[in-house]
């Protein structure tokens, strides 16, 4: 890790989007988005209320659309990502990455005076690209909560049948060992 | 008393075979096959090749959660979960509960167990490489611990026998440090893998070779060959390595001669005092928590290093009150495990053209270099490297900028070559590395419970700082970037290599085994799991134990048939 530059790099990403700590976004009190959500289960879900499912699927489908092949939302990712956190997750980094969640939310309203949901696409993009530069360049004890919702939605998206069949290759039994072949040959990243 | 005697003889065998991982299958299919009635003790659940492998076909969106186990079901694998890759949704059949199978530690101890018919031999890494003349020679010419009372010479051709039946695949190279075994043809390197081979021989002349493994590279035997799927601890449907429940077990059962038990936990071997030897076995039934008594001319113990030990230990009589076979007070001394998780990565912008089909289940080997010939270090013994190359995958896609289409593109082409050195060190036998019981404390089949007190020391510590800076220089001596090394010795156990508790060697007063395997002074009683090394190399052991166990068997019925057991 070269610090120097990460300093430089972290004074900047304070300036510009406030200051994460501990993998935690510390914004200023701006109005919560959550107030008054309804609470999870209602929805189907293990974990989130129903906004914060509503926020998940925008940043899911905005980070990895449908286009020519499918995307996270044809994958049923958010569902994944419910799953993840409210099984697998310890109870404390449950409250953990829903307090990133809000943060996240509380940072677009801080910057454009709208929750996320409310952006336009552009602007999402924008927001979401930034709060991601700011992680990548800001060295943290723990994983940032923006690289810890696309190394969850990456994960739910290229495991999931439809991203490991279409925008990635995949077979469970390739039946030969070939070290070396031309990459056209096999055309894509394997998804395992 | 009719009804007593006759319960006795439906409970006599000829042998008993106590545990099914990979050196109890050998000591069935081996005993077996030489006609001799033996009874087959597992104190897990029957696992039958193929038909109980639940999750052989099982494509990764079939596996909740990204095949991670729950939260609440994290809480009964403490100590099983610190590998970081055992306990999952498509491997958690395979591994004991803490909760269920308590031990204690003085100093963290990474205990990681599967109890069932196969044991280990299911979900092991499947690397098998042969001790050498130096490493049966070096604590006597060093003066550490007791000396090997065998020489390599005495185990070769039983490391052969072993490998015809269960299949190598390796390379030849007729090193001295790491002689060559009976192989299949070796799996191949891809170009990064041979990029940096060339670069050693070159620059330091070391060696670089493909792991030499226990997966079949052609069919072999009526098994395999592999299909390069890489799920080898999920149970292979193809019989594509070897394991107690794809190869051994079914030899064995084919003899007629065999009868399984499952559900049996071993409590103690029964010592008859007037016989001055073994008469049999205690075995608790882990369903009922029945006893029963089992009968047999010979016993092989091959419950695993620390439950052979834990066996022995709660095996007392008169003659032994500190447990069976421990007159000299080493027996659940001098364990030893393999030192790991040193190393370095690199990154290599070259051959982004090439790519590969399959998932070859085996990685690199570097042969020990360290303290050969006229090379010389401030510590004992030596280390090999484990490791291969690979292009980066898609998850190089969470630390990019890129969202939507972009990202997408990203992630669809596989990123820069990486390669991966790990080194596997040897730790070396000291008494106060040791096991003992807590009788205090006992699980739920009535049990003592294990205490574990060991370490690394002070040679392991001065290894790993080669094992680190080693790595780096031949990595960046090849011209791969990036070059990060790391250092996490974790604790003893992790290796999942443990051995060493009930060593052979040449004197009674400083072993527990001699050099057949024989208890010393209860030479009915054979031992040939990991608790019988003398040392450990920095190989990794389960061939050994293969061939140890061979070894015996053939010694044991041969010694039975001249009326001396």
């Amino acid at each position: 890790m070269d610090t120097k530059k990460t300093g430089i790099n972290r004074r900047e990403a304070i300036k510009r989007t406030g200051l994460w700590v501990g993998g935690i976004f510390i914004a200023p009190a701006f109005a919560g988005f959550f107030k008054g959500c309804t609470p999870a289960g209602t929805q189907g879900t293990v974990f989130f209320s129903g906004s914060q499912m509503e926020l998940l699927t925008r940043m899911c489908d905005l980070l990895i659309p449908s286009t020519a092949t499918p995307g996270a939302l044809d994958a049923g990712v958010p569902a994944f990502i419910d799953r993840m956190v409210g099984e697998v997750y310890s109870p404390d980094n449950r409250t953990k990455f829903a307090e990133g969640l809000t943060s996240f939310d509380d940072g677009a309203v801080g910057a454009y005076s709208q929750p996320f949901i409310e952006l336009d696409e552009s602007n999402q993009i924008q927001y979401m690209k930034s709060v991601t530069e700011t992680a990548l360049n800001t060295y943290n004890e723990e994983l940032a909560f923006i690289l810890i919702f696309r190394d969850l939605c990456l994960t739910g998206f290229c495991l999931s049948e439809q991203g490991a069949n279409s925008l990635l290759r995949y077979m469970q039994t390739p039946g030969k060992y070939e070290p070396c072949m031309p990459f056209e040959e096999v055309g894509k990243t394997w998804a395992t | 008393m009719n009804l007593n005697t006759k319960a006795k003889q439906e409970n006599t065998y000829d042998a008993i075979v106590v545990g099914t991982g990979i050196s109890g299958g050998w000591a069935a299919k081996e005993l077996t096959e030489k006609g001799l009635n033996t009874l087959v003790l597992e104190r897990g659940r029957d696992v039958e090749h193929v038909k109980d492998y639940p999750t052989m076909f099982k494509e990764p969106w079939e596996l909740p959660n990204n095949d991670k186990i729950s939260y609440e079901e994290q809480q009964h694998y403490e100590k099983q979960l610190r590998t970081g890759y055992t306990v999952r949704e498509s491997t958690k059949h395979w591994w004991v509960k803490d909760t269920d199978q308590p031990y204690e530690e003085v100093k963290r101890f990474d205990w990681i167990r599967g109890y069932h018919v196969g044991g280990r031999s299911i979900m092991w890494g499947r690397q098998s490489y042969r001790l050498s003349p130096m490493d049966f020679e070096a604590n006597a010419k060093e003066g550490i611990a007791v000396d090997w009372p065998i020489r390599y010479e005495d185990l070769a051709p039983w490391y052969s026998h072993v490998e015809k039946f269960a299949g190598i695949s390796g390379e030849a190279l007729g090193l001295p440090q790491l002689p060559d075994s009976e192989f299949l043809p070796p799996m191949e390197l891809n170009c990064v893998e041979e990029y940096l081979r060339d670069s050693m021989a070159k620059k330091f002349n070391r060696v670089l070779t493909i792991g030499r493994t226990a997966n079949l590279s052609r069919a072999h035997n009526g098994r395999g060959p592999c299909q390069y799927r890489d799920l080898c601890i999920r149970g292979c449907p193809y019989a594509g390595y070897f394991s107690s429940n794809s190869a051994t077990l079914p030899a064995a059962k084919a003899t007629g001669n065999m009868t399984l038990r499952p559900h049996s936990v071993v409590d103690s071997v029964i010592y008859d005092e007037e016989k001055g030897k073994a008469v049999g076995v205690r075995v608790i039934d882990a369903n009922t928590l029945e006893v029963q008594e089992y009968y047999s001319k010979i016993i092989f113990l091959n419950a695993s290093c620390m439950n052979t030990t834990l066996i022995m230990m709660n095996s007392r009589s008169r003659r032994f009150p500190e447990g069976l076979g421990n007159d000299s007070g080493e027996l659940g001394h001098n364990v030893m495990d393999h030192h790991f998780r040193v190393g370095a990565n690199g990154s290599i912008d070259q051959f982004n053209d090439r790519y590969y089909w399959g998932k070859r289940p085996t990685g690199i080997y570097i042969p020990r270099y360290r303290n050969i010939g006229s090379d010389k270090r401030n510590y004992l013994r030596g280390f090999g490297y484990q490791g291969g190359g690979s292009r980066e995958n898609w998850t190089r896609g969470i630390r990019e900028l890129a969202v939507g289409a972009e990202l997408k593109n990203i992630i669809s082409v596989p990123g820069s070559w990486t390669m991966g050195l790990l080194a596997f060190g040897e730790v070396l036998p000291d008494h106060s590395n040791h096991v003992k019981l807590n009788f205090e404390k006992r699980d739920k089949w009535g049990q003592p419970t294990l205490v574990m007190d060991c370490e690394f020391k002070e040679n392991e510590y001065k290894m790993r700082v080669d094992m680190k800076n080693d790595a780096a220089e031949m990595l960046e001596a090849a011209g791969f970037k990036n070059v990060t090394t790391y250092d996490d010795p974790g604790a003893m156990g992790l290796g999942i290599h443990e051995m060493g508790t009930a060593r052979m060697g040449r004197d009674p007063k400083t072993s527990v085994l001699n050099r057949w395997n024989q208890v010393h002074a209860c030479k009915n009683v054979f031992v040939t799991d990991g608790a019988c090394m003398t040392s450990a190399g920095c190989q990794n052991p389960s061939l050994t134990y293969m061939a140890m166990t061979a070894r015996a068997a053939d010694y044991a019925v041969k010694e039975l048939k001249k009326g001396n057991l």
